[in-house]
C-alpha cells in the first residue's frame, strides 16, 4: 500500500485551551492542503472545541476554532463526534460547525478502526 | 483492522485508559508502558479483561520493575522494548494515548 491510499484519522481529546488542540487542527490543514485523505475524531475533552459561542481570545488565546470552518475548503469532510463524550459533559449537539457526525462508542470505534494511521493529540 | 494501542500515563491521574478501553476491539492489544505501568494495578483494566478477554494485554517488564509495580494477572504478559518493536508489525495501526 502506498501513502497515498493510506487513510489518516486525527483523534482529539485536547480542552481549546491546550496547545495541543490547536497543533491538531494545524495538522489536519497541513494534511488537507496535500490532499491526503483525513478525518477528525473528536473524543472526551477534545468534544469541547466544537461547541459554539466560546470566545477564548478574552482569555487571551487567539480564536483558532474559527479556523475549523475552512476544514470544508480543504475537503476535510468526515468529522466524527463521540456521543458518550457529549453526554458526560452535559453538551448538546448545538456545533459552530457543520458536517459534524455523533457517532456512539461503537460507531466510533468501527470508524477509528477503519483508519491506517491513527494520530492522537 | 486490529489496532495496537500504546498507554503512556497512568489512570490515577487522567482518563486516557478509560478512553482506550471505551474504542478498543477483541482484535486489539494493549501496551502499557511509562507511566501507563500503573494502571496494571486498576480496576479498569479487570474489567476490560472480563468484557473483552480475547484482548491481549502486555507491559513493558522494566518500566514496570523500575516503577515496583506487580501484578498477580496471569494475563498480562510481561514483555521487553524489543519485543514490543515486533508487536507493532503485528498491528495494522498503533494509538498513542498519552
Amino acid at each position: 500500500m502506498d501513502n497515498s491510499q493510506k487513510l489518516i484519522a486525527i483523534l482529539n481529546a485536547s480542552a481549546p485551551s491546550s496547545p495541543s488542540a490547536k497543533d491538531s487542527l494545524d495538522a489536519a490543514l497541513i494534511y488537507g492542503s496535500f490532499e491526503q485523505p483525513i478525518s477528525l475524531f473528536f473524543q472526551g475533552e477534545g468534544v469541547r472545541q466544537l461547541v459554539d459561542n466560546q470566545t477564548l481570545v478574552n482569555i487571551h488565546i487567539k480564536d483558532y476554532l474559527k479556523t475549523m470552518s475552512a476544514l470544508a475548503f480543504y475537503d476535510i469532510e468526515n468529522i466524527y463526534v463521540c456521543e458518550k463524550s457529549l453526554i458526560d459533559r452535559g453538551l448538546t449537539h448545538n456545533f459552530h460547525i457543520d458536517n459534524v457526525q455523533v457517532l456512539t462508542t461503537s460507531k466510533f470505534s468501527d470508524a477509528l478502526h477503519n483508519h491506517h494511521v491513527v494520530l492522537r493529540f | 483492522m486490529n489496532t495496537l494501542h500504546l498507554q503512556r500515563t497512568s489512570i490515577y491521574n487522567s482518563n486516557e485508559l478509560e478512553q482506550c478501553i471505551d474504542i478498543i476491539r477483541a482484535n486489539d492489544a494493549l501496551v502499557l508502558l511509562d507511566d501507563g505501568c500503573y494502571c496494571l494495578t486498576h480496576q479498569s483494566l479487570e474489567q476490560l479483561k472480563r468484557r473483552t478477554p480475547t484482548v491481549s494485554i502486555y507491559v513493558i517488564k522494566e518500566q514496570a520493575d523500575a516503577r515496583a509495580v506487580k501484578t498477580s494477572n496471569t494475563w498480562v504478559k510481561a514483555i521487553s522494548l524489543k519485543q514490543l518493536v515486533d508487536l507493532t508489525f503485528e498491528y495494522n495501526s498503533v494509538i498513542t494515548w498519552q
